[in-house]
């Protein structure tokens, strides 16, 4: 047979060689598929690496825990020192005009206690001084533990953030076990008041807790105008629960958080408060003034309105009633935002 | 055509197109962003003997091993990846000095000024972001460690500033919008040529 014919027996492509052909699809693929390897492979040893460390659990799914009745008025207490006072007075006192610890905490409790610790900045936390003084306070009604639970915002590490703002060894001293909560386990609630949410993924040391001592320290907010009480409860959150509220509603999920997981003590540090440039790296005002209530709600109104003052805000009580959060509570009925209808029992220690 | 000459035809399609997808990808790299006190790209990579003992050190994860994908002679070497973490030289655990740097055997990765510190920017994509879809959130503007890198418009919308931010991911990490409305890009770095 002669060349020629061969040739036209065969399509013009077919100068390529069944093995050839083979042999190029195979390393084409292969080539293909070497690459996609490689971006596996990466991928998936830092996957394993990152999931040791963050590892939660969720555990059990409970019925709804909500606390505390429909607070038809409220009382705030302000303890101002002048500036050698120190917290432990301004926080004996607090709690003393609100009954004393012995009468408000039941014996026996299990405590915990919520600073805001959410940074590395110390003026963007709560005062380690005062958080010891609020537990030593605390130590007097006899409570079968008190735990300080913190997980920080996203992208700080709660560890560090303990560590390098000095409350750990400040509480540590005072008597309380400290706990990155990020470490623990997460179970899920039921939000039956929620009108944002139905149910969120809190850690499980807060859930067990029988008794919640919040201590935020008063600070401006860029997105929440405020960050007092009822924004601290963020931080007993794993950081996909705090994501979540940014995307569907904050300051409606903040409220619906706080119908089923109510803090039971405030204590707010406004020692020195963080004004305009909040909540990290705004304006400090010395105030030495501490701030305590039952009522979450309420001790958020009057914080933020001596804030407003403390900044020369024109008109500070007509600014509270725009805080969406705060007012989103009150309609949830977790507390009074209602100024009439909260009694302000203030004292200055001198 | 006949059936054979299809595949044949189809298969030689198949592996032209692989090879022209990934190779240049191979060979040209993607700009990656470098851990803190990475020397300048060339040096790096010739430097660098792919250790990952800064990796494995890195105190938030940040710090990843290059992919094929990201170029053939970036492959092994650090780069930082925002969405596991922060880089924390500027602000955290490696305020005092730069861990990578520290373990690094071959000064890849040299000490520099924590305060003359210039990763990279970050760079908002408004169409994702929650506070420019008219919600309540600015959580980079809450974490960011660096005054002035994020300003408010009507404090409410988050306006970035690629000459002051050190492009340190934390607003990365952080923000809580999916798709992330944020990422991290090489744009304006400042890296040593040399030890």
């Amino acid at each position: 047979m002669e060349p020629s014919e061969t040739r036209k027996n065969k399509s013009p492509t077919a100068t390529v060689s069944r093995r050839t052909f083979l042999k190029l699809l195979a390393a084409g693929v292969s080539g293909f598929l070497i690459a996609r390897l490689f971006d596996f492979l990466a991928t998936k040893t830092i996957e394993t690496q990152t999931s040791t460390v963050t590892a939660t659990v969720t555990k059990t799914v409970t019925a709804t825990t909500t606390i505390g009745p429909t607070a038809k008025s409220a009382k705030v207490v302000m303890v101002r020192g002048a500036p050698n006072i120190s917290p432990q007075a301004l926080v004996d006192k607090a709690l003393e005009l609100l009954g004393g610890v012995e009468k408000l905490v039941p014996v026996g409790a299990t405590i915990l206690v919520k600073p805001n610790v959410g940074f590395y900045e110390k003026d963007a936390v709560t005062d380690p001084q005062l958080t010891a003084a609020v537990i030593r306070s605390l130590k007097r009604a006899k409570p079968a533990r008190i735990v300080i639970g913190e997980s920080s915002v996203r992208g700080f590490d709660t560890e560090h953030a303990l560590r390098v703002t000095g409350m750990r060894g400040v509480a540590e001293e005072a008597g309380a076990e400290v706990r990155d909560l990020r470490k623990d386990t997460v179970v899920s609630v039921d939000l039956p008041k929620g009108r944002a949410i139905t149910s969120v993924d809190i850690f499980k040391t807060v859930h067990d807790s029988s008794y919640i001592v919040n201590i935020p320290r008063l600070k401006r907010h860029s997105a929440t105008v405020t960050t007092i009480c009822l924004k601290n409860m963020m931080g007993t959150l794993p950081d996909s629960e705090k994501g979540r509220f940014h995307q569907v509603n904050l300051s409606q999920c903040i409220a619906d958080l706080n119908s089923a997981i109510r803090p039971n003590l405030i204590v707010i540090d406004a020692t020195r408060a963080m004004t305009r440039g909040g909540p990290t790296g705004g304006t400090m005002v010395d105030l030495n003034l501490v701030i305590a209530s039952l009522d979450p709600v309420a001790a958020d109104a009057v914080a933020a309105e001596e804030l407003f003052k403390a900044e020369g805000v024109s008109d500070p009580h007509g600014a509270v009633s725009r805080i969406e959060h705060i007012q989103r509570a009150a309609e949830l009925g977790i507390g009074v935002a209602d100024s009439s209808k909260i009694e302000v029992l203030e004292v200055t220690l001198s | 055509m006949k059936r054979r000459e299809f595949l044949k035809l189809f298969g030689v399609g198949v592996a032209v197109i692989s090879l022209f997808d990934v190779l240049p990808r191979i060979m040209k790299g993607r700009e990656l962003v470098r851990p803190p006190g990475g020397l300048v790209e060339d040096a790096l990579n010739a430097v660098c003997i792919r250790c990952a003992r800064c990796a494995q050190i890195c105190p938030t994860g940040a710090i990843v091993l290059a992919s094929l994908s990201d170029g053939f002679k970036e492959l092994g070497t650090p780069r930082i990846d925002a969405l596991r973490g922060p880089c924390e030289r500027v602000q955290g655990r490696c305020e005092r000095q730069a861990k990578c740097a520290e373990i690094c055997p071959t000064g890849a990765i040299l000490q520099v000024d924590r305060r003359a510190l210039k990763m990279g920017s970050a760079i908002i994509n408004a169409d994702r972001c929650i506070a420019w879809r008219g919600g309540s959130c600015l959580v980079c503007h809450e974490v960011c460690p660096v005054q002035g890198a994020i300003s408010l418009i009507d404090e409410a919308r988050p306006i970035f500033h690629a000459d002051i931010c050190v492009g340190c991911g934390r607003c990365v990490y952080a923000c809580p919008a999916q798709p992330k409305a944020l990422s991290l890009s090489p744009k304006g770095e400042r890296r040593p040529s040399s030890a």
